[in-house]
């Protein structure tokens, strides 16, 4: 559930729950997916701190969208990274979910 | 006044100073997409820098996360606020044309015919209000873990049931941007700050500061300090005692290393350097030194509030996923191209992004030893387009001041996990 508050001239530095126009969840997912998985985070560990509220940022994406998406989104984007080129290295193994 | 030029904003604006540059500039890149404001930057910097009696809110280095959080609070905010009202007040607007120059004012141009609340001032700017510098980590709007329920590790493990509105939002880490035209040395009344001829870096002298707060309400970024308990104004030092090697037991050769805030990055979102400087202020053309392949050549990194008119030195590669008319504001207008380079990189790019934060010495020079191509993958661009990359393992390599061999990383590097039998036995 949204709380949203609009913003008023005459309080106009405090920002809590007004929400900054643009900006799209699901591609913040995939985004963050994808650094977490360009520097070496195994599938299976991505998926465990986006549920995790100890990583906030996270968490709170996954709070939002809720944790069917995140998932997929994850699957996703190390499926991505599948179409090996090298068959005999071990970390391309790595790569895959 | 006098006209300097400023490559930023690319034309030429009026300045308190005459041009000279230094021999060399402290520069850095920062990877936005990467950071997880641990913190850890921070508090390297005020374990080493201000522990002390009247440095208890002060800050050099901070991680805010925006577009809510600041330190001090809203100080972007209100300096673009300032100057948006005083492009109104003399009928003038800030725009960027189509080959990125910049029409509008800057904060020095602005202040030539405003007045702040102290009177005539050379910058236009603001003081601060106590209570904005109390709280570095206020407006991280993110969820907020329930305290009371624990893990059996004692990590909590539940969140609180709060409304929250959906919004982007991307960690900034900021320390003194050590600008080219800093608004600090420019306001001080004192002539005590200065900006060093051997690397750039803008310091304040501590003899001759007489604390009249003049460069804490002229810095744009709020990166100058008071110290209520000298009575004098402090700032980021750049760790000068090591950007010059002095310091024996980090750097036995005497090489330039990086900052704290820099070498303890466990994100690896940070690469520090020293660029060379032409006597116009440009850059010498150096496509071997990492920092100038990123900012000049690539232009995948980009200077924070450009139209604020210092020439900040420290760039940033904008996040991905926030919206680009933000990233225009903070940026300039290059973000959608540093953007989709960052996105797509090139194999050089590739290389120098596994250079950030691989160790501590400067790296001066880069090479690149070419690899076997070891998969495609696929990317999204800024307009939501696919794309395929084909990643090469190529190995990047950095060099120090003396030109010897630093570091020597893999773009697919090893990983190798710590058995559960040893979990938490550091």
């Amino acid at each position: 559930m949204g709380l949203v508050k609009n913003f008023e001239h005459e309080d106009p530095f405090v920002l809590r729950g007004v929400e900054v126009p643009g900006g799209d969840p699901n591609l913040q997912v995939r985004i963050m997916a994808e650094e977490f998985r360009d520097i070496g985070t195994p599938h299976r560990d991505l998926l465990r701190m986006f549920a995790d509220p100890f990583y906030a940022g996270l968490y709170v994406l996954h709070a939002q969208l809720g944790a069917e998406l995140v998932e997929n989104t994850i699957d996703e984007v190390y499926r991505d990274v599948q179409q090996v080129v090298r068959e005999d290295d071990e970390t391309i193994q790595r790569s895959k979910p | 006044m006098t006209e300097v030029y400023n490559w930023q904003i690319k034309r030429n604006m009026s300045y308190p100073y005459e041009e000279k540059h230094p021999e060399w500039q402290f520069a850095a890149v920062f990877n936005i997409n990467r950071c997880i404001a641990c913190q850890t930057c921070t508090m390297a910097c005020k374990s080493t820098w201000t522990f002390s009696k009247g440095q208890e809110l002060m800050w050099w280095n901070n991680v805010e996360t925006k577009p809510y959080g600041g330190y001090p609070q809203f100080w972007d905010i209100k300096l673009l606020k300032l100057l948006h009202d005083a492009h109104e007040r003399q009928g003038k607007t800030m725009r960027w044309s189509e080959n990125g120059e910049y029409s509008g004012m800057t904060i020095f141009e602005a202040a030539a015919k405003e007045k702040t609340l102290n009177g005539q001032s050379r910058v236009l700017g603001y003081l601060p209000d106590d209570r904005e510098w109390l709280k570095p980590n206020i407006g991280e709007d993110v969820g907020q873990p329930d305290k009371t329920k624990k893990d059996r590790m004692g990590f909590v493990s539940e969140p609180v049931r709060l409304p929250e509105h959906k919004s982007f939002f991307f960690y900034m880490q900021r320390l003194c941007n050590h600008c080219t035209y800093p608004a600090c040395l420019a306001a001080c009344p004192r002539k005590a700050i200065y900006k060093r001829e051997e690397d750039g870096v803008v310091l304040i002298d501590q003899e001759r500061c007489r604390g009249y707060r003049k460069c804490v309400e002229a810095c744009p970024y709020k990166k100058a300090m008071y110290n209520g308990q000298t009575k004098i104004s402090e700032k980021c030092i750049a760790c000068y005692p090591r950007l010059e090697g002095r310091d024996s037991h980090i750097t036995p050769d005497g090489v330039p290393v990086e900052t704290r805030c820099m070498a303890s990055c466990v994100g690896k979102i940070r690469l520090q350097g020293l660029v060379q400087m032409n006597g116009d202020g440009s850059w010498t053309k150096d496509e071997e030194n990492p920092l100038y392949w990123m900012v000049q050549k690539e232009q995948v990194a980009l200077p924070l509030y450009p139209q604020f008119g210092t020439e900040p030195n420290i760039y940033y590669i904008p996040p991905r996923w926030a919206p680009r008319q933000y990233l225009r504001q903070m940026f300039g207008p290059g973000v959608e191209r540093a953007i989709d380079r960052y996105t797509a990189p090139s194999r050089e790019l590739m290389a120098i992004l596994q250079l950030f934060r691989a160790q501590r010495e400067i790296i001066f020079k880069f090479d690149i030893k070419k690899g076997p191509q070891i998969y495609e993958k696929q990317l999204t661009l800024s307009d939501g387009s696919k794309k395929v990359l084909v990643v090469y393992n190529d190995t990047a390599i950095g060099y120090n001041k003396d030109g010897k061999e630093c570091v020597r990383v893999t773009v697919e590097e090893p990983i190798y996990e710590r058995p559960a039998k040893h979990f938490n036995s550091i």
